[in-house]
């Protein structure tokens, strides 16, 4: 199964650090790559609460490589 | 630069802030921001909320491109109307600042005994040392700091690794040694040595090394009517904006935020690339060096460190003011904005640029402008025209990366009989100009860049330097066409 990660790449969320996080994706270790795809959103419409990102379909707020990585877990455990 | 750090994303915040009260007309709260940031969740990395946002006060100063010793005692809003004024060019240098309320004093000593000493009874440290400077004192190792010269050795020869040697962050990251603790031990920068590359702004783990921005001149500019402001914008702007902003979304959202146009600097990169190049055949027939001049920091560094190579130094005006040149040219009225990963540009500009440059933004502070002004750039529909001065080159592209000046100035029929060298990061660029100046190595033409990777690694970037050097690969490869195109 493939978990669907979307990033919001708008300037807002870049500016608070979204970068890191799309380095972290870009660069997850080979048994994640397969099970994630990532894409990339202009706006959640919650710059405030920024970097946004959504996993599945739970948007995460001031999302870290950490909480992102956790929600991916999460999903793929729960899909099982 | 990499890694996002805590410290750098309340610097965004800061700046992103400071620009929404002036970019709403609203500077006269400036005085309770402070308090709004520690609200909104900057807290709990300082001891107290009141040493925080003491700080937090400093940062806003910092951006609003005040002097912090200048300006110890006063209320921010009392720096409003001095700052937001269009004419402010003069109270300009130093642009790296320490903040010193942050500084957290790390400790001087460089080398430090702990409690991993056994007083064993080989003593290697004691044998080791040269200047007999250690003693054992109470069943431990001692170090008399008169003595100590601080060669090492003895951190070397203990095999329980029980002496350390630690230096401050800043102290170790500046590579022409201008950070050094002033009297109350806080650090200090010698502006007469440094070379404002802002390497120990990423170095200190408190935050406590900033630049003062000009986010204020640019929006009053912005918002003034009397004048077209335009953007000189550097070639390693590829990528900056992330993965969905490309030229054309860049310059439409320039435009909407209040630029009367968008200029590629790139441009100004191709005529300094052929002058330069025209420059190298001369001097070579002179059996002179020729060294890059578009480097601030490179620059800087010579000046400063090997004034007997500054002769070396091109006499070719660099990308920015070359740009600001025909832009000047073409619009006499015009302000220019230039934006770049730079710090040092922002002294560049103040030194020898002050009739051609107005302002200088990193693209981080861009950033933070747009945010205030709710620019999504991701959302920018892209504009459809033509570059004023015609499509730069991949060469003049290449700018922003290590090499790429080279590339450029050494070009294709030189190249053979041309021996060139590039260096990136000021360690490196120091290193290779000793050698240099003693006359162990030789070359027609070094290009030295005050950056690691160049441009791209600089300190004002949204993106780290793989990510930027793999947006600049892509532009160059479609030659700029595709990346500049209408
Ligand atoms: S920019 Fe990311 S939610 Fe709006």
């Amino acid at each position: 199964m493939i978990v669907p990660v979307k990033v919001c790449a708008g300037t807002s969320c870049h500016l608070l650090g979204n970068q890191e996080i799309i380095d972290v994706l870009e660069n997850m270790p080979a048994q994640y790559q397969n099970c994630i795809m990532v894409g990339f959103t202009s706006c959640f419409g919650a710059c405030e609460q920024g970097p946004c990102v959504l996993v599945s379909d739970k948007l995460i707020y001031q999302a870290t490589p950490e909480k992102v990585i956790q929600a991916i877990k999460e999903e793929l455990r729960s899909k099982k | 630069m990499s890694g996002l750090s805590e410290i750098i994303v309340i610097k965004r915040k800061v700046l992103k802030e400071l620009a929404t009260l002036a970019w709403q007309d609203r500077m006269k709260e400036i005085d309770s921001l402070p308090r709004k940031l520690t609200n909104d969740g900057i807290t709990n990395y300082r001891c107290c909320e009141y040493r925080e946002r003491a700080i937090l006060t400093d940062r806003i100063k910092l951006g609003m491109g005040a002097i912090l010793e200048e300006n110890d005692d006063v209320r921010l809003s009392s720096l409003v109307k001095d700052l937001n004024t269009l004419k402010n060019r003069e109270q300009t240098l130093p642009i790296v600042s320490i903040i010193e309320k942050a500084c957290d004093r790390c400790p001087i000593d460089k080398m430090v005994v702990t409690n991993a000493c056994r007083n064993c009874v080989a003593h290697n440290c004691l044998n080791a040392c040269p200047r007999e400077a250690i003693e054992i004192v109470n069943n431990r190792a001692y170090i008399n700091k008169e003595l100590c010269v601080e060669c090492g050795l003895c951190v070397k020869a203990c095999r329980f690794g029980a002496i350390l040697e630690i230096e401050r962050p800043c102290s170790r990251a500046c590579a022409v040694g201008a950070i050094s603790p002033g009297e109350n031990s806080s650090a200090k920068i010698d502006h007469e040595k440094c070379v404002e590359c802002g390497a120990c702004i990423a170095a200190c783990p408190f935050g406590a090394i900033s630049d003062r921005s000009e986010i204020l001149q640019v929006i009053a500019f912005l918002k003034a009517e009397s004048f077209p402001t335009k953007a000189l914008v550097a070639p390693s702007i590829a990528g900056q904006f992330g993965p969905m902003v490309d030229w054309s979304r860049l310059v439409s959202g320039l435009k909407k935020l209040g630029f009367s146009e968008v200029i590629p600097v790139a441009l100004g990169a191709d005529q300094v690339g052929k002058e330069e190049s025209q420059e190298l055949r001369e001097r070579q027939t002179e059996g002179e060096a020729l060294f890059n001049s578009c480097c601030p920091s490179f620059k800087n560094l010579i000046e400063k460190n090997f004034s007997s190579l500054a002769t070396h130094l091109s006499k070719t005006k660099s990308p920015m003011l070359v740009t600001a040149e025909m832009v000047r040219k073409a619009d006499p009225n015009a302000k220019t904005v230039f934006i770049g990963p730079c710090l040092a540009k922002k002294g560049e500009a103040k030194r020898s640029g002050i009739d051609l440059i107005d302002a200088v933004l990193t693209f981080e502070e861009l950033a933070a402008i747009l945010v205030a002004a709710e620019i999504n750039l991701a959302e920018c529909k892209p504009v459809e025209e033509k570059i004023v001065g015609g499509i730069p080159s991949a060469r003049g592209i290449n700018f922003a990366r290590s090499g790429g000046v080279m590339t450029a100035v050494t070009g294709d029929d030189q190249g053979a009989k041309v021996k060139s060298i590039s260096a990136s990061g000021i360690k490196e660029c120091l290193e290779l100009l000793t050698k240099v100046s003693k006359g162990i190595e030789a070359y027609d033409f070094v290009e030295g860049m005050g950056c690691e990777g160049g441009c791209i690694g600089g300190p004002g970037t949204l993106v780290n330097t793989k990510v930027a050097a793999r947006a600049l690969r892509k532009t160059t490869e479609n030659k700029g066409e595709d990346q500049f195109a209408s």
